[in-house]
């Protein structure tokens, strides 16, 4: 199970493809912190409520799988090595912070990983849910339901005023972070992208880079996803943001086409040179290859280059993350060289089994 | 994990920056980081620069600094939480409470605090239905009482009267379940 988890480019909630068939929001995920009424919280280190909140989520295990049908198993981070952490920091299965800090600290996932429970994280539990493309709606009911799973057997602890209280006043109150994955090139290349950022700030929601802020994320990829967790009620929260992002889907098609309709050659040419890189280099580097991926998919958005697979894209965009390739090639000293060729024969294996 | 500059204390923010396409991590504490910050070595905008995870950003005295006067502060400072011991004053260095019961101890100050950041201090979602469903019926009962005021005020007092036999039909479970 953990090794399928760490081994497999794409987590299998993600190979469901998404259902309209577009490559423009790539994953929906929310998150709901919660915490136990007695235990104090993480930040304290207090071992005794270390100890409790561990040997409660060790519990949850068949709870959770009668709530869903899903195997679920409980990876203890500490048995874990540097790569094999960083490999589930990659997938966002944890939280960086989280790889660090060791004891009594695990992971509950389900076996398609489209559930999983963050143990000991800044929250006592932080549940998450993962669904393809634009699904926030779905992945709420899921996280939902496991909420009310565990909550049936244990006390979490909320406040009349404040609702759900979390170690943070950030996230108090619903405790829920909404993001969904976008895949935004054309928005990108038009310089678009940072007007459009300022404004869904102004509406109180967040973007990010893939990995970080930075006004050209890499591989164009963003996340956007609410700030407030006071005041709106989770369904007003996700409606609200479904909105803002079919907003910015609604954009980039427009961009897109406004690309092809100002210089289709010009366009043409750099995906179709994007595509010649990706399909005879012989070594490349993580961030070239996110870039080339990212023009190689819109490409194919476009009807201009062949398509591959449904899912092809966020496999390779797994792929393109250092650790797991360490951990795929399968000991823990890899040259970046190694590392650089390695990528580029999974690329261009994916490119040759698709002609 | 230590901070990168002090190599003493934990650090608390973490940083990636990414300036043409080069990325760079730094992790700090919090005192490392408003001194760097005070020299103009990292710029004020890299605190906002948090994972979704958490948010670091919320250490040092922001929380202090942007919304107590002086005279609150001062007469705050001694309160301890009796469950954790924490004073408000290490939420403030930290940016996290210490348990639970922090939020009622110190509810006077983070009504304030939570209304400026969250811009509201009226917590309307999901509610849990653990045991006597006693939260569920409050809140039931609280949305009720608002529908009351809006029928009344437009006169429907047919409306009015069916609302106000519902809540008394909630009060009075919960009156038994409390029991």
């Amino acid at each position: 199970m953990l090794d399928h988890i760490l081994d497999s480019p794409l987590s299998n909630w993600l190979k469901d493809s998404s259902p309209n068939g577009e490559h423009i929001a790539i994953s929906s995920r929310v998150r709901l912190a919660r915490n136990f009424e007695g235990p104090l919280f993480t930040n304290k280190n207090d071992e005794p409520s270390l100890q409790e909140v561990d040997s409660i989520a060790r519990g949850l295990i068949s709870t959770l799988t009668k709530a869903d049908n899903r195997e679920y198993s409980s990876i203890s981070l500490d048995k874990l090595s540097d790569t094999e952490r960083s490999v589930l920091v990659e997938k966002h299965l944890i939280s960086p912070a989280m790889a660090e800090k060791l004891p009594y600290r695990s992971l509950v996932v389900s076996n398609d990983a489209s559930v999983a429970v963050m143990v000991n994280e800044e929250d006592h539990l932080r549940i998450q849910a993962m669904e393809p493309g634009l699904q926030l709606m779905n992945a709420f009911k899921h996280a939902s339901l496991i909420d009310d799973a565990i909550e049936s057997k244990h006390v979490f602890a909320f406040h009349e005023q404040f609702g759900y209280i979390t170690a943070c006043p950030t996230n108090v109150g619903t405790g829920m972070r909404a993001s969904v994955m976008l895949h935004l090139p054309a928005l990108a290349l038009t310089g678009r992208i940072n007007r459009l950022i300022r404004s869904i700030l102004q509406l109180g929601y967040s973007v990010r880079g893939l990995y970080g802020e930075g006004s050209e994320a890499l591989g164009h990829m963003y996340q956007v996803s609410n700030q407030r967790t006071l005041g709106d009620s989770e369904l007003d929260t996700i409606e609200q943001l479904e909105k803002i992002v079919e907003g910015i889907i609604a954009e980039e098609r427009k961009y897109r086409q406004s690309l092809l309709h100002n210089d289709r050659e010009g366009l043409e040419d750099r995906l179709w040179r994007s595509y010649g890189i990706l399909q005879y280099a012989r070594r490349i580097d993580g961030k070239e290859a996110l870039e080339k991926l990212s023009d190689v998919q819109l490409g194919m958005d476009l009807g201009i280059l062949p398509a591959w697979s449904d899912h092809s894209f966020n496999e390779l965009v797994a792929v393109t993350r250092p650790n797991f390739l360490n951990k795929y090639i399968g000991k823990d000293d890899v040259t970046t060289n190694e590392r650089d060729a390695y990528r580029a024969t999974v690329i261009r294996q994916k490119l040759v089994d698709m002609a | 994990m230590k901070c990168n500059h002090c190599k003493q204390n934990e650090a608390t923010i973490h940083m990636t920056n990414i300036v043409n396409n080069e990325k760079t991590e730094q992790h700090l504490c919090a005192s490392c980081a408003s001194d760097l910050q005070k020299d103009g070595k990292i710029s004020p905008f890299s605190s906002f620069v948090n994972d979704m995870w958490d948010s670091n950003f919320f250490t040092n005295d922001f929380f202090k600094n942007m919304v107590y006067p002086n005279h609150v502060l001062e007469s705050q400072h001694q309160k301890r939480c009796p469950h954790c011991g924490n004073t408000y004053d290490e939420f403030n260095r930290l940016g996290r409470f210490g348990c639970a019961q922090c939020y009622s101890v110190f509810q006077d100050q983070i009504e304030p605090l939570v209304q400026r950041i969250q811009g509201s201090k009226e917590y309307n979602g999901k509610v849990p239905s653990k045991g006597s469903n006693a939260f569920k019926k409050q809140y039931e009962i609280k949305q009720l009482r608002k529908d009351l005021e809006v029928a009344i005020q437009g006169e429907q007092f047919e409306e009015a009267a069916r609302l106000r036999d519902r809540i008394k039909e909630l009060e009075s479970a919960l009156d038994c379940n409390e029991n």
